[in-house]
């Protein structure tokens, strides 16, 4: 008899409803992932997603797939300046309930349902984000954290239950684990979108993952996925819903708890090396050799980059790393540490023989959350030496981070072995914690 | 008061060959392998030993390490003097690790190798017992596949090369003179190289095999078109006796026959559960 699937193995097989991309997003431990995977392997995190790039492209088709996978169960709202997303909920009664809870009084099954069932939405969709005012964007700074606030009071978002976890000293810990993820998209262009404006950086960052999806376009890889477009479209251009959708929340549900449990009680094999890059990304990557600035670019404040610009700190890789990189918030670095567990664990659903390391997965989940998530800045740099693309950038950061890990990797192992020895450093282990490494003392 | 030393649950693999910990420090040494994920994952079929301060100490070191495990799979060697020992892998048994490395696709656990796995042995530089000798104020050279005297160098040495009698080592001549040596070559000028052919034991089949291999690496990680420069002395004030090594990937994968033997030193075992 077969044993029962896994949450991530489930996921792995729910298709596209209508959505058609095969060109490659990253390879991780020689499987390769599409957009679709990449997607599902974000929600399996429970990742908030925002997809820019031309229009046309298939952002709002993929969105619409993913809205098909949950029953079409999902909060829309198009991005414009008159769309007030605090009204949307407050239309909900949320008065007459307040007001029954307070005084004892009774309120319409109806609109408790209605409530409830608005709140319970797995995904609340932001079409065209960028087209209203960053005051109205920031309204969705709550929305994407997981709970909207009405008159002082905090409600979240996404159906959930209690649900208890042991860490790893054996301690029980028992938490709601709501399941709402938001999503956006937006118009990204060479100045082509009239009507678009700026993003905040703090939604950038609550974004966790934004992808430039014209870097994978469809058709690109295997043009073949143009004629599967073409012929399977039925003539119909506009975008196609998911007709009797089957809902796969649950899956989505259970994939999120497992990777909870996963944070509780991650791999021991792999989790001095996630300790260690995680130091790397919100630490190392904010060491420059300034000393009036205490080696930290957070301290240089405004006058990071330019300061370094100006005297042509570092050369070669480190030239990108001191002028291009921005360390990663202990968001950031959180954001990508979880995508990095999601992937592997969706790679090796997808591919029983796949092997993807702690580190191949880390850079891969940079490449991902690093570009638009405040770590890839330095504008004239970029429009310098990757075109502007801000992924293009990314990439190639990744690509040097990962070689400088790969030849600190003795010095990783050495650094687990004593740590979870309790032992001290020996002296060859200080001398190399230097620099972007001294986060590893 | 509990312990919040998250770190305690942290395990890793093998780290008896991490060049961190002195070999002194209580590392339980590793007789199996094969049951280490850690060692399987980095080295495949072949081990890289701690890197150590002059060449001498590291043939000291694998011939020790040996000793304590022995093994069936690693060469050994026969002295002038009689005594069996283990040996450094020759220049051609390292080029050869390289490429069983390479293109092994399934670890001896069975689970699938990764590309970084398969360039593991590619990122470092390896020795070899293999001997290079020069003539005094010349530009002959000899390479000498399986070399007696570095094998026994003492463990004490710590001198650039090993004085010699050029003319009475039996080897393989060349003259630096006549072909380019000291930069980097093409991918053609490799394949017909007298020195590559030579220190490769004349075996052209892995010559190509290794050059095609190195040059993709080449060109997929630095976009280079050129590099296994073959790099010697020439014209030395008195008859010299070098070991050839390999460099990394990141230093072209050149074959270095200037290297001093009084500097770093790194060599390869043989895994036990290597096929033979």
């Amino acid at each position: 008899m077969s044993k029962d699937k896994s949450p991530f193995e489930k996921i792995v097989e729910i298709p596209a409803p209508t959505y058609k991309n095969t060109t490659p997003v990253m390879n991780i431990g020689g499987v390769e992932l599409y957009m679709w995977d990449v997607v599902k392997a974000s929600l399996a995190a429970r990742l908030n997603i925002g997809l820019g790039g031309g229009a046309g492209g298939g952002k709002s088709q993929l969105f619409a797939d993913v809205s098909g996978v949950f029953g079409n169960n999902l909060t829309y709202v198009l991005g414009r300046n008159g769309t007030d997303i605090t009204s949307f909920y407050k239309q909900l009664n949320f008065g007459k309930l307040k007001n029954a809870m307070d005084t004892g009084g009774t309120v319409a099954q109806k609109d408790i349902t209605e409530i409830t069932d608005t709140l319970s939405r797995p995904i609340t969709l932001v079409e065209e984000i960028n087209r209203a005012a960053e005051i109205v964007q920031n309204q969705y700074f709550n929305v994407f954290e997981g709970f909207i606030e009405l008159d002082g009071v905090k409600y979240p978002l996404g159906g959930g239950t209690l649900q208890s976890f042991t860490d790893l000293d054996g301690t029980v810990v028992t938490q709601n684990t709501n399941y709402s993820v938001g999503m956006w998209t937006a118009n990204f262009g060479n100045g082509q979108y009239t009507g678009t404006v700026t993003m905040d950086k703090g939604l950038k960052e609550r974004s966790h993952m934004i992808i430039d999806v014209d870097n994978f376009y469809p058709g690109s890889n295997n043009p073949s996925d143009l004629d599967s477009i073409l012929h399977k479209s039925g003539g119909e251009i506009r975008l196609k819903d998911t007709i009797n959708p089957e809902d796969n929340t649950q899956c989505f549900i259970d994939a999120y708890k497992h990777m909870k449990q996963n944070a509780y009680t991650p791999h021991p094999l792999e989790f001095g090396q996630e300790l260690l890059f995680f130091r790397y990304l919100v630490l190392g990557l904010d060491n420059i050799p300034i000393g009036t600035a205490k080696n930290s670019k957070r301290i240089m404040k405004e006058v990071w980059p330019s300061k370094a610009e100006e005297e042509n700190t570092g050369s070669g890789d480190e030239k990108l790393l001191y002028r291009m990189v921005f360390p990663a918030s202990v968001r950031s670095g959180m954001t990508t540490i979880a995508l990095a567990r999601s992937l592997r664990e969706y790679a090796k659903a997808k591919d029983s023989n796949a092997n993807p390391t702690v580190l191949d997965s880390v850079v891969e989940s940079f490449k991902l959350v690093a570009p638009y998530g405040g770590m890839i800045e330095n504008p004239h740099l970029i429009k310098e030496e990757f075109v502007g693309n801000n992924y293009l950038a990314a990439s190639r950061v990744g690509d040097i981070i990962k070689t400088r890990l790969m030849q600190k990797s003795d010095l990783i192992d050495a650094i687990a072995r004593v740590n979870a020895d309790n032992k001290p450093y020996t002296q060859k282990m200080l001398d190399e914690c230097t620099g972007e490494f001294a986060c590893f003392r | 008061m509990a312990d919040h030393n998250i770190w305690k649950h942290v395990k890793t693999g093998d780290v008896s060959n991490n060049p961190y910990f002195k070999e002194t420090e209580n590392i339980p040494p590793v007789s199996d392998v094969s049951n280490n994920k850690n060692a399987i994952i980095s080295n495949g079929e072949y081990i890289k030993l701690p890197k150590t301060d002059t060449y001498a100490t590291g043939v000291v070191a694998l011939q020790a390490f040996l000793k304590a495990n022995p093994s069936d799979t690693h060469p050994k060697f026969t002295l002038s003097n009689g005594s069996n020992v283990y040996r450094p892998l020759t220049f051609k048994e390292n080029i050869e690790a390289r490429v069983t490395e390479y293109q092994t696709d399934k670890n001896a656990d069975g689970s699938t190798r990764t590309a970084e796995q398969k360039i593991e042995l590619f990122k470092n530089w390896i020795d070899s017992c293999t001997g290079i000798a020069y003539e005094k104020k010349k530009s002959k050279f000899k390479i000498i596949p399986i070399c007696d005297s570095v094998i026994s160098i003492p463990e004490d040495f710590n001198d650039a090369f090993y004085p010699v009698t050029y003319s009475k080592l039996i080897g393989k001549e060349l003259d630096s003179a006549t072909d380019l040596y000291n930069q980097d070559l093409t991918l053609q000028q490799v394949l017909v190289h007298p020195a590559w052919i030579t220190a490769l034991e004349d075996d052209k089949t892995l010559l190509k095999t290794y050059a095609k291999i190195t040059f993709d690496l080449l060109k997929s990680k630095y976009s280079k078109e050129s590099g296994m420069g073959f790099y010697i002395q020439s014209n030395t004030a008195k008859d010299e006796l070098r070991a050839l090594c390999v460099s990394g990937i990141d230093g072209d994968s050149d074959a270095n026959g200037g290297d001093g033997l009084s500097g770093d030193a790194r060599f390869l075992r043989v895994a036990p559960f290597a096929k033979k």
